[in-house]
């Protein structure tokens, strides 16, 4: 069954109550006992008024969108504390201040306490003068919320145990502010808490010098009655773990000012306001930990000599086929030194073939493959990306090719990129078409990725050199490739500080920036490192490969220094978490045998699985990763190969590779929640075609891509693109892309605020051939039709909805809006766009591709 | 071998390849579908029936016989007798010369625990039989001729060695079933390392009564032979195979191993031979 259909049919077992149950948000609460030492001490936010984000780095960051009013968008910061008291020295001390935290914090910090904290934008007049805002901002805080989830008699009221805190503030001179606290009584309705039974609140306002733009609002809520005798809060209890939560901003008019702007709501969702005295329609606030996103890589190199190298065998007795049985159930790996291109084709073929035998998804792929007769085999960087998952961008850069010595100056090194969606991407999701109607959603969501590096750098000595010194410039050029490919391109960089080598393979264009998360780097680094708690010291070539200048991996962000719950590992793979954690060795040599693996521990460490940070700076990441990957290092053995010695007695295997197999387990989880869609805003509309794969036959290569048609068509203007270059290859990431802008060479504005049109989009997939060329049937329906409509898919948006469906075609003007699916609604997230797959399904010709197709609907800045 | 076949076979020799011109070699197939490498009026998947019909006899315990990716893969494993696996040419007769890119990948053979009950090969060969040397028995191949040129491993290579041996052989069958062989001409070319590829090339010359057998760009090697060779063969057949031969080995012992994992690839035959 295909995922659409096979979505529909679970569509058609969810009750309609089931999706409109509250929603709920994990927030992780700091934890005094398990987080903070004097050695490692936590943040806690001080309600100062000034609101770094990294004194929130412990808890969560959340999007204001204001959708009645649009204006620039504020933030919200949440944390929470655990119930263990914090010592003096465990908190709030120290000298490793991340940025932004002012000198003076409190200390010791407090337990049981929500922090809130807001950045809102200030209006301005028509001058551009910033302006003093004035405004209320409502807290609502369900206690007992088990009752309200459990629909228990009275409990959907607010009761007793539940409060409303209002802060009413203004800013300028004479500005002040006031906090007010009700709670329910049962009937709808609130009244003034007493002292004894009000949750101890403070607040503070201001408009701070350093960020004139923007309001700073700071809000404690201590989680239980200020009297309580029994110091018990009950939603932080082990039963509950969890209370309700909305937080409304509202703005006052301000005489002269332009726009109304601060406006917001927790949780963002502009069709779910919170109701003052419906606690059902409140967040729920779960204190656990964040929903994870699991991850395996590996790194294996698997030592497939050319053929033309007849003088250097393969690494081991493995061939494409051991080898594919050993890589076929993994979720991401890198390959090196399979250096043939027709081998790293029949990896592809066999690993999915073993898939498929499995009821297993075909991997996808970045390689590099070519049927040019006097291109040499070796002149590419041997190396395959393989991935379970779904490939949203790569690439190909090769080093320059003076960065080499000796026999690697045949070769062509170099690393590949892969953006590869993350489980959390095909997390089913609902999508309300205009009656309201839920439809689960086919799209992949793009946010959800993360980039995979993978690579092999030169070998030889590790004794300074000219060998180190062709690795190490090797390095440096991977760092600065790996940044710009990571910001989001484009890849322009002959002048800076990495060189586009011979035949790179890269995007065009832009593609959003992936620095807001770490980022993966597998590969023969050829440089021993250390295993488990052997000093770095000891390993020269290392601490430079890991320092500033090369791949820069050494410092800790400032998010790090502030962040007591995630990982701050850089090398995944340097402890084993066996039984043996210096069992990390990977250099098993060509002579490896069946004993080997006890030997681990004293054999070389020369591939890697590192982690590039998130950029550093005074803000959140998007993700991080959570405390602490595992690693295993394991050879592998031909089973082919088994001898019997009678003289020993003993059995023997050899390796499949002269190389063992890293493999790493991580998880990661978001910490900055997604911006919506808000109609209120101008957008720029994005589509490309991220993704071609020749479904023609079942072997061979290669095709040869192109498209004359990359069209959108809104608000009275098109546009369309060609992009006629070919791009050779069985599966190609082009990027071939359309969107609105001034950019483009005929009129094509943004879209304005408060459009409620369409915008319609397609493209057409074209493969050169000896004879007439081929329009490749890129869509489910149409068969062996030849018309535009039957060959090639077309989408429309609906901006009034947020709605992105794949519509029937463009023949008739009523069929851009005939709906097919339903891809996405952009009012559920989506923040970075969303990609869908569509293929071909041409029998006659067999001219069938596999097309990734992405669009965005990107928030512009406001004025 | 008479006297007068004898003096002939030495006249060639002498003369070597230049005494006559061959057919020239032109491409067959290079396995790949996207690309083939001469033209087709359909696209095929897989490969083509047009060109390859599939080849077996004796029987194995695995086997594959496929296209992967931009090559043929071939591969056989199998514990007892004799046979061939693989693809044979749809147009035999026509076929007098084959060349193709070969690689074999792994391979082993175990014989018998005493080396004198026989030794146990596995190959990976272009080969075929191309005439008679005899007279024609409708279903005999006795006295057919054939020819192969081939990457062999035996049971009596050093234990782990990754060393494979090239040959070139002419052979006489001796019965119908051409169970047994006289070796007309063997000629050994030299190492390859498992996994290596090698090219290979062999050419039936006729007007010089001789096979010609080449191994990547070394010099070419002459299989002269003295029989007549002027009729059809009675079991027609060319292609690429991997083979096995076994010995039978005591009950006692463990079983013998043929396993060869083969790779052919950019196949070329004479030029009257192409599709």
């Amino acid at each position: 069954m295909q995922r659409g259909a096979l979505l529909l049919a679970l569509a058609g077992f969810l009750p309609w109550k089931a999706w409109a149950a509250p929603h709920t948000t994990q927030l992780t609460p700091q934890n005094a006992a398990t987080q903070c030492t004097a050695r490692a001490p936590c943040t806690q936010p001080t309600v100062d008024g000034w609101v770094p984000p990294l004194e929130y780095a412990d808890g969560k960051k959340f999007p204001m969108q204001d959708y009645v009013n649009g204006g620039p968008n504020g933030e919200l910061y949440l944390l929470v504390s655990d119930d263990a008291s914090y010592g003096t020295s465990v908190c709030n001390t120290g000298t490793a201040r991340a940025a932004g935290i002012p000198a003076t914090v409190a200390n010791p910090c407090v337990n049981q306490t929500l922090f809130i904290g807001l950045r809102l934008p200030r209006p301005k007049d028509a001058n551009g003068n910033l302006l003093n805002p004035s405004g209320l901002v409502t807290v609502w805080l369900d206690a007992n919320r088990d009752d309200t989830l459990n629909a228990v008699a009275g409990a959907d009221l607010p009761r007793a145990e539940d409060r409303r805190i209002v802060l009413r503030y203004s800013t300028g001179p004479s500005g002040i502010s006031s906090v007010t606290q009700s709670q329910g009584d049962g009937t709808g309705a609130w009244v003034a808490s007493t002292s004894g039974a009000a949750w101890a609140t403070t607040a503070s306002v201001t408009l701070p010098a350093a960020e004139p733009g923007f309001v700073h609002i700071e809000l404690s809520v201590k989680l239980r009655p200020t009297k309580s005798l029994t110091l018990v809060s009950e939603p932080l209890t082990a039963s509950v773990r969890k209370m309700g939560l909305a937080i409304q901003s509202s703005p006052f008019a301000i005489a002269g000012a332009t726009q109304k702007m601060g406006g917001g709501i927790f949780y963002n969702n502009k069709n779910r306001l919170p109701a003052d005295n419906l606690p059902g329609t409140w967040e729920t606030l779960e204190f656990k930990a964040p929903t994870p996103i699991p991850l395996s890589l590996s790194m294996w190199n698997v030592g497939q000599m050319p053929d033309v190298t007849f003088w250097v065998p393969d690494g081991g007795s493995g061939e494409i086929d051991t080898v594919a049985q050993q890589l076929f159930k993994k979720e991401v790996a890198c390959v090196s030194e399979i250096w043939m291109s027709h081998e790293r084709g029949e990896l592809l073929e066999k690993v999915n073939a073993l898939r498929a035998a499995e009821l297993l998804p075909p991997m996808q792929a970045i390689t590099e493959q070519n049927d040019e007769l006097l291109r040499p085999s070796t002149e590419s960087t041997g190396l395959v990306l393989l991935s379970s998952r779904q490939i949203l961008e790569g690439g190909v850069h090769h080093f320059p090719s003076n960065f080499c010595t000796g026999m690697d100056c045949l070769q062509d090194k170099g690393v590949l990129w892969a953006r590869i969606a993350t489980p959390a991407a095909t997390t089913p999701v609902l999508a309300n078409d205009d009656s309201g109607a839920p439809h689960i959603a086919s799209g992949t969501d793009y946010g959800e990725f993360v980039d995979v590096f993978c690579t092999h750098v030169n070998a030889g000595d590790n004794t300074p050199g000219n060998d180190t010194d062709a690795r190490e410039k090797q390095f440096t050029d991977m760092a600065a490739y790996v940044h710009q490919v990571r910001q989001g391109g484009p890849l322009t960089a002959n002048s800076g500080a990495y060189q586009l080598g011979d035949n790179d393979v890269f995007p065009s264009g832009t593609w959003p920036s992936g620095l807001d998360r770490p980022a993966f780097l597998m590969g023969d680094l050829n440089t021993v490192g250390p295993k488990a708690t052997q000093a770095d010291s000891g390993f020269a070539g290392y601490q430079r490969m890991m320092g500033s200048g090369q791949l820069n991996l050494s410092a800790r962000t400032e998010f790090e220094k502030a962040n007591s719950t995630f990982s701050k590992a850089r090398d995944l793979a340097r402890t084993a978490s066996g039984a043996d954690p210096m069992a990390t060795g990977t250099w098993v040599s060509s002579q490896c045998t069946s004993d080997v693996a006890t030997q681990l521990s004293t054999r070389d460490r020369i591939d890697y699985v590192l982690v590039f940070p998130p950029e550093d700076g005074p803000e959140f990441p998007s993700f991080a990763l959570l405390k602490e990957p595992t690693a295993s290092v394991d050879p592998h053995f031909d089973p082919d190969s088994v001898f019997y010695f009678p003289e020993l007695g003993q059995t023997f295997s050899q390796c499949l590779s002269d190389h063992a197999m890293v493999d790493v387990n991580v998880t990661l989880a978001r910490v900055r929640d997604v911006l919506k869609y808000n109609p209120a805003r101008p957008h720029r509309v994005e589509y490309a075609v991220k993704q071609v794969t020749d479904l023609e036959t079942a072997s061979g290569c290669c095709a040869d891509w192109y498209t004359p048609r990359v069209r959108m068509q809104t608000n009275g203007f098109w546009r369309e693109n060609a992009y006629l270059n070919i791009m050779e290859d069985q599966i190609i990431y082009p990027n071939w892309f359309v969107h609105t802008g001034p950019d483009n060479p005929t009129q094509f504005p943004d879209l304005p605020s408060l459009f409620l049109g369409t915008a319609s989009m397609t493209s057409a997939i074209w493969e050169e051939d000896v004879g007439p060329s081929d329009h490749y049937d890129s869509i489910p329906e149409g068969g062996a039709g030849t018309a535009v409509d039957e060959r090639d898919a077309h989408f429309t948006f609906f901006a009034s909805s947020g709605l992105f469906r794949r519509v029937k075609g463009e023949a008739q003007a009523n069929d851009w809006l005939t709906p097919i699916e339903t891809v996405a609604n952009f009012q559920s997230g989506y923040e970075h766009g969303v990609t869908l797959e569509t293929a071909g399904q041409d029998h006659a010709t067999e001219n069938n591709a596999r097309v990734r197709h992405y669009f965005n609907v990107k928030e512009l800045e406001a004025p | 071998m008479r006297a007068k076949n004898l003096g002939y076979a030495l006249l060639t020799l002498a003369l070597g390849g230049t005494a006559h011109a061959l057919e020239p070699m032109v491409p067959y197939d290079n396995f790949n579908p996207m690309r083939p490498s001469t033209g087709r009026t359909v696209k095929i998947r897989g490969l083509d029936p047009a060109r390859w019909a599939n080849e077996q006899t004796g029987t194995r315990v695995e086997s594959v016989r496929e296209l992967a990716f931009t090559r043929l893969h071939l591969k056989s494993r199998a514990t007892a007798g004799a046979g061939r696996y693989g693809l044979a040419f749809t147009n035999p007769a026509r076929v007098t010369a084959i060349e193709a890119k070969v690689r074999l990948n792994n391979a082993r053979s175990l014989g018998c625990l005493a080396p004198q009950a026989g030794t146990a090969t596995s190959m990976a060969e272009l080969s075929g039989t191309f005439f008679n040397a005899g007279t024609v028995t409708a279903g005999s191949a006795k006295d057919d001729v054939t020819a192969a040129i081939h990457v062999v491993s035996r049971s009596t290579d050093i234990p782990g060695s990754q060393e494979l041996r090239v040959e070139a052989t002419v052979a006489q069958c001796l019965d119908a079933a051409c169970a047994t062989r006289s070796a007309l001409f063997t000629q050994d070319l030299g190492m390859v390392h498992q996994g290596e590829q090698t090219r290979l090339r062999m050419q039936w010359d006729a007007a010089n009564h001789r096979f010609i057998f080449q191994r990547d760009e070394q010099a070419e090697v002459y299989g002269a032979y003295a029989v007549a060779d002027v009729q059809t063969p009675s079991q027609q057949g060319k292609g690429l195979r991997v083979t096995h031969e076994l010995p039978t080995c005591p009950a006692s012992d463990p079983a013998p191993l043929g396993y060869a994992n083969a790779y052919f690839h950019d196949v070329l035959v004479n030029k009257s031979a192409a599709p």
